[in-house]
């Protein structure tokens, strides 16, 4: 479980695009994530949620390639929202700042609601 | 022509509406089985529109029914093989074509029955036909055993023509044909069993042809026996697809000859079965053969011995009959009479049909012809059967021995003299030879010597040699004759010549002087076919030549015997060498290898289990080489990491701070050999200590590389300033420029005012510390958010500051604590560490220590340590 490969779906919209995610956010998962949401940038997306609420473990990396895409998102001008955290992964993303940059909401409909 | 796609196999005929026999016809080829049903239907065919013993010529419609099959046929394999592609497929059509042909020269041969037509078209056609005959049965039997089929590579090819040569080598041995008629009769089904593929196909096929040949066989027979039941085109007819079909099977025969020996070959490539092999070889087989070879003798000798007497005994019938009508009293009196009453030939007529219905019973189609000397000035008498050939049917006077290009010889009997002519005749299809004796008197005497100009005079011979006329010539140029006579030549009694005839003197009145000697003849010719075949020859008069081919057969038998024995002993030898020889090298290798010779590979040539050994072997030594080289490279790996491990742990403070007034405590455990966690203390001025911890992302030599050389930089940041805000901008910079984006690092500076027990600190991404307050029972968050280091340059870090009392906890740590993970994927987390800690605040750090790294194994439950752990506790007191 701890190691069950990270499978994602997107679903695009309007104006932004919402990714979820199942599985383990580690160092492949994490360059999937970025994968797609380099591929959306490119389609012309630039705002992004991220819903984390199948995914309850994060290490360091995909942290750090989180943080890669948030600065990407701000370059373009967009916004990056997490929804779906467990407490954990929610607090360690306000250690580590990305919750400086970024909106963290509950759920996904908060997070579209925020974004509309 | 536009060939078109050869998946597209159905022809033309089809579409034009020819019904769907044509494409049974079509398929012919294919299905040899079919083929030669037509073939019988085509025959049957003529059969029933030939009226037995007909003499009028065949009606249109019999020519129309009897062609139209075999033309069919052609048209359509020659369509088909320009339309194929496929090397198999026009094989197929072509060996159709050729069988339509074939089928249609022996139709109309047979149909015309002229004898001299069918001589003439054997001899042009038939002579170029029958190599293709020979093609035809090849590739029937090839395409029986597959050989070619579905593939036809370099070796098939070879294979092919070889068989061809081997068959028109082989096909004129008559012998050897005898003996695979003998072979196909007793062994013939058993044969299909010792070849591996397509069994019941061949015993099919066997089966088929076998009744093919022998309702020809019978149906032949029959008509011998009563040649008026049917025309001898039918026999013709018979005879030659009966040899087509023998040719057929010979080949068949030799094709699964060869595929036994392809199939002892393939057998030969394993090793159970090489083993076995050489037993036989050496053993079984010769001993099978000669067994074989010894039968094959008794086999050949009684068909030998039953021919001798066969042949004997007929001659000796013959003989017996020719004697009982010479002696007979009724001949006496038909001579007697009939020259009485002025017409003996038809008295001699009638007494010849009763003789041959005597004759027949013993020699069935056997004709008589009794020949009497003519009389004084007369014509001479002769008597025919009812059978008699029409060419015997002429009559003839004599003297006749003008006949043209007759051999002329001289012959003596009781004193009389007489011109002998000899001639061969042609009979049906044999050559017999017919003899005349003419009495040399007056005017034969003049013929002779006015036809060969000499002059005759007689003596007996000097030298008792053979019969001979001398030519003589005087002073004048005159020549003359003397007739030599061998002693042998007196009181013969008459003479066997080639087998076809026979001569026996007769006793009759001479028409000069009246006086009797034995003259004319009494001819019987016998019908061999159902007797025996002419092709068979021995020295009738040697007695003992049974006995002596007895012995030839001992001699060859023994010294075929010898070389089986030598032969097997060798094969037998060389496949047990080649064995012990594979065994051996498998010995040498294996000890090579046990010395350690890595690069020895053992060399077996041999295609068979041993091989495969031996291959097997190689790779496992080239594999156990990689393996080991695999091995020394993992070891320095461990080495490495092990010294990159001390490295670290030399990086790390050796012992915690013994300050006044503190109690200070750490805890460090990589999750693998080297971390990428770090904390450390720094001595400052002013009674102050630095309090730092960190985490790489990530762990392993990479992490603690990047560990090292922020510690680096650290100490010579606070060689220039260690106040928390330069310390940080720094250290970020640092990060920033020797680490790629996706490494970054958290960091977490704190620095302690020992006596004035106030904090300092900034945190760039690391976990807050906590701060427990004793006085207040509360845990708190020493918050100070911002990004790890190296994400953005030039990034300022606020500082936050806090106060201790005595009693409080200061408790610094990793993420690898937060981050423990049970059996069921769920993390410790923050509440249960921050609830411990709040429970166990009032221990010493050192138990406090010890509860805490207790409650994480407990909750982990044997779970491997995902991440490195850091821990420092701090209590004031």
């Amino acid at each position: 479980m701890l190691e069950q490969e990270l499978t994602l779906t997107a679903r695009k919209e309007d104006k932004y695009a919402v990714i979820t995610t199942e599985g383990y956010i580690n160092n492949p998962g994490g360059e999937k994530i970025a994968h797609m949401c380099y591929q959306l940038m490119d389609e012309g997306y630039k705002h992004f949620i991220l819903n984390f609420s199948q995914s309850k473990v994060i290490n360091s990396i995909g942290i750090s390639i989180l943080i890669e895409i948030i600065e990407k998102v701000l370059e373009l001008k967009g916004s990056l929202s997490f929804c779906g955290l467990t407490n954990t992964i929610a607090k360690t993303f306000r250690i580590m700042g990305l919750a400086q940059y970024t909106k963290i909401f509950p759920t996904e409909e908060e997070a579209i609601k925020a974004l509309s | 022509m536009l060939l078109k796609d050869p998946t597209q196999t159905e022809g033309s005929f089809s579409e034009k509406g020819v019904s769907r026999v044509m494409t049974a016809i079509k398929k012919a080829p294919v299905k040899n089985t079919v083929g030669l049903l037509l073939i019988l239907i085509a025959a049957s065919g003529w059969l029933l529109c030939l009226k037995p013993g007909a003499e009028e010529p065949p009606s249109v419609q019999s020519w129309l029914v009897v062609l139209f099959l075999p033309v069919m046929i052609a048209g359509v394999s020659l369509l088909n093989f320009w339309r194929r592609w496929d090397l198999g497929q026009r094989l197929k059509a072509f060996i159709s074509f050729y069988l339509s042909l074939y089928g249609l020269h022996l139709l109309v041969s047979a149909l015309v029955r002229s004898p001299q037509l069918q001589a003439s078209v054997k001899r042009g056609l038939l002579s170029l036909l029958d190599p293709l005959a020979a093609l035809l049965a090849i590739t029937l039997t090839i395409s029986f055993c597959r050989l070619y089929y579905p593939r036809h590579g370099k070796r098939q090819k070879i294979l092919f023509f070889a068989i061809i040569g081997l068959f028109f080598i082989t096909l004129q041995a008559s012998g050897l044909f005898l003996l695979l008629i003998i072979l196909i009769l007793f062994q013939g089904l058993r044969l299909p069993w010792l070849v591996t593929v397509s069994h019941t196909s061949r015993i099919k096929l066997f089966l088929i042809l076998a009744g093919f040949w022998i309702s020809l066989f019978f149906f032949s027979l029959r008509s011998l026996l009563r040649p008026e039941a049917l025309p001898d085109a039918t026999i013709y007819l018979g005879g030659e697809l009966h040899y087509l079909f023998m040719k057929t099977l010979f080949v068949y025969i030799l094709l699964l000859s060869i595929r036994m020996a392809v199939s002892l070959v393939e057998t030969s490539q394993r090793l159970r079965s090489k083993t076995a092999l050489s037993y036989l070889f050496r053993a079984v087989l010769p001993i099978v053969i000669l067994i074989g070879v010894i039968l094959v003798n008794f086999i050949f000798q009684g068909v030998y011995f039953k021919f001798h007497n066969l042949y004997q005994g007929t001659f000796q019938r013959l003989e017996r009959h020719g004697e009982r009508i010479i002696s007979g009293e009724r001949l006496r009196q038909l001579i007697s009479s009939s020259t009485q009453t002025g017409d003996p030939a038809l008295a001699l007529n009638s007494f010849a049909a009763e003789e041959e219905r005597v004759i027949a019973a013993d020699f069935p189609g056997t004709f008589l012809k009794i020949q009497l000397t003519p009389s004084e000035g007369g014509q001479g008498i002769v008597a025919f059967s009812p059978s008699t050939p029409p060419e015997f049917r002429r009559a003839e006077t004599l003297p006749r021995w003008f006949m043209e290009n007759m051999s002329p010889n001289f012959f003596a009997e009781k004193g009389k003299k007489f011109f002998k002519c000899i001639k061969n005749k042609k009979i049906r299809t044999e050559d017999v030879l017919l003899q005349l004796y003419v009495p040399i008197t007056g005017e034969a005497v003049e013929e002779i010597e006015r036809r060969y100009q000499v002059t005759l005079r007689f003596s007996p011979s000097p030298t008792g040699a053979d019969s001979a006329i001398n030519l003589q010539q005087d002073t004048e140029g005159h020549v003359s004759a003397t007739i030599s006579l061998p002693p042998s030549e007196q009181g013969q009694q008459g003479a066997v010549t080639s087998g076809a005839y026979l001569r026996l003197p007769l006793t009759i009145t001479d028409w000069e002087n009246g006086g009797t000697s034995q003259l004319g003849s009494v001819q019987l010719f016998p019908s061999w076919k159902d007797v025996l075949s002419s092709s068979y020859s021995f020295d009738y008069s040697d007695p003992n030549s049974y006995l002596a081919n007895t012995k030839m057969m001992a001699y060859v038998t023994l010294i075929v015997a010898l070389i089986i024995i030598i032969i097997s002993s060798f094969i037998g030898g060389r496949i047990s060498k080649r064995i012990q020889q594979s065994l051996d090298s498998l010995v040498i290798g294996t000890r090579k290898i046990g010395e350690g010779e890595l690069d020895y590979k053992i060399g077996i040539k041999s295609r068979d289990e041993f091989y495969s050994l031996a291959t097997s072997f190689n790779l496992m030594t080239d594999n156990l080489k990689k393996y080991m080289a695999e091995m020394v490279e993992k070891e320095r790996i461990e080495y490495d990491i092990k010294t990159a491990s001390k490295i670290q742990a030399s990086i790390l403070p050796e012992r915690d701070p013994s300050l006044e007034g503190y109690d200070v405590i750490s805890y460090f455990h990589p999750a693998k050999e080297v971390g990428g966690d770090y904390y450390d203390y720094l001595y400052l001025p002013n009674n102050q200590l630095g309090i730092v911890i960190g985490d790489v992302s990530g762990h392993g030599i990479a992490a603690g590389l990047l560990m090292s050389m922020a510690k680096s930089c650290l100490y010579n940041q606070v060689k220039t300033s260690h106040q928390v805000e330069d310390v940080l901008f720094a250290m970020n910079n640092m990060v920033n420029e020797l680490l790629h984006k996706r490494l970054l690092m958290s960091f977490c500076y704190t620095i302690l005012d020992l006596k004035k027990r106030r904090l300092t600190y900034s945190s760039a991404g690391h976990h807050f510390p906590y701060h427990y307050s004793a006085s207040e029972a509360t845990l708190y968050n020493l918050e100070s958010i911002a990004y790890p280091l190296g994400v953005r340059r030039n990034s300022r870090y606020d500082k936050k500051t806090a106060h201790l009392k005595p009693g409080d906890l200061l408790i610094f740590y990793s993420d690898g604590i937060i981050e423990t993970m049970d059996n069921k994927d769920e993390l410790f987390g923050f509440e249960r560490f921050e609830e411990l800690i709040v429970r166990d605040a009032h221990l010493p750090p050192t138990e406090l220590k010890q509860s805490i790294l207790r409650e994480l194994k407990e909750f982990a439950r044997g779970t491997p340590q995902g991440d490195d752990i850091a821990l420092i506790i701090i209590k004031v007191k």
